[in-house]
């Protein structure tokens, strides 16, 4: 996933990881990869909060 | 014009927009989730424009908003409309068109219903969203828009909240490093008890296997031991065997030697005895002898 991801799609990624994980049908090293991938797309979340500057111009 | 004659120009100019596809919901963009930047047509001194600025900043403040100028009633107003939304369409900064204006009477909301203007909302590359009037107002620029607001405040729905995302962000996160700590600490469980139930396999192995050698080791032991004690066994026999044979022998030399000696005694005694026999004898006849020569 990239920077221009959907936030519903990093959402959606997200969610399937918390389920793969709660499954528990993963190994050590596979949780941690996927908690990193998870991480990753929730600093890239924040990220994509802080859209513009909140400023009005008029045209 | 008449309300019924405006009603038949209303009722050609949608049978025009339906004819050319323009009403068709496929051809409806989908409004990004979170647009950075809004374009604004409107009157920039209407409460119209107010109400928008004000509902889409107080769901989210980062959105930046261009407000493109234009007059919404009048003669100018669907030449400067139609330029307005060209405008902010060829804007790469514009991540959604809003077209609005507050309500009034229905004369003054005919602009929107113009098929120029509608063309040019349904043909944007930009997604659009338009919202005229009050609730009750229907426009065909409504219609060929990808999205319809019921009134200015309404389009503050065009953003999502800032304040909602975050908390949906955080749960997303609590809940992540819940499973994943969850996730860990199982396995970690499992690891344990695998590692216990193969260290206590390993070492019952190992212990039956040090027992076996440990009983093999003392058998071998064992018999090493019985035999070098039957070795020495045997030799302490054979020596005392031995002994008592020499002390036999020795018990036998001595008996000869003892009669030897005994026999020579006994002989040196009769030879003595032979000896003092004779000088007895001697001197018997002797005094014999010396007798009958004093008799003589």
């Amino acid at each position: 996933m990239t920077q221009n991801t959907p936030i519903s799609d990093k959402v959606d990624r997200i969610e399937t990881i918390v389920e793969t994980l709660e499954n528990g049908d993963v190994s050590l090293k596979e949780a941690e990869e996927l908690h990193e991938e998870g991480q990753t797309l929730l600093e890239a979340l924040q990220d994509d909060l802080d859209v513009r500057d909140g400023t009005v111009t008029e045209q | 014009m008449g309300e019924s004659d405006y009603s038949q120009i209303y009722a050609e100019n949608k049978q025009l927009l339906a004819e050319d596809g323009l009403l068709a919901d496929e051809r409806k963009q989908s409004l990004p989730e979170l647009p950075g930047t809004i374009g604004l047509v409107t009157s920039a001194d209407s409460d119209a424009r107010v109400d928008m600025v004000t509902a889409l900043h107080s769901r989210y403040p980062d959105v930046d908003i261009k407000v493109q100028h234009a007059s919404v009633q009048g003669p100018d107003a669907l030449q400067e409309l139609m330029s307005g939304v060209a405008t902010l369409d060829e804007d790469a900064t514009v991540d959604v068109i809003i077209v609005t204006r507050g309500g009034g009477a229905d004369k003054t909301l005919r602009v929107f219903n113009e098929t120029p203007i509608c063309r040019v909302i349904a043909n944007t590359d930009t997604p659009t969203a338009v919202g005229i009037g009050h609730e009750d107002d229907r426009t065909l620029a409504d219609e060929v828009a990808d999205h319809r607001f019921m009134t200015p405040t309404h389009a503050g729905e065009i953003v999502p909240e800032r304040a909602a995302l975050e908390r949906e962000f955080e749960q997303l996160s609590t809940t992540l490093n819940t499973a994943y700590q969850t996730t860990v600490v199982n396995q970690l469980t499992a690891y344990g008890t695998s590692l216990h139930t193969a260290y206590k396999s390993t070492i019952t192995v190992r212990l039956q296997e040090l027992g076996a050698s440990l009983d093999h080791a003392a058998e071998r032991h064992i018999e090493a031991e019985l035999l070098s004690l039957e070795s020495r066994l045997k030799t302490a026999y054979q020596t005392l065997r031995q002994e008592k044979e020499h002390e036999e022998e020795l018990e036998e030399t001595v008996e000869e030697v003892r009669d030897e000696a005994e026999t020579e005694a006994q002989a040196r005694i009769e030879a003595t005895q032979w000896r003092y026999r004779l000088v007895i004898v001697g001197l018997v006849l002797l005094v014999l002898i010396l007798a009958a020569l004093y008799l003589i």
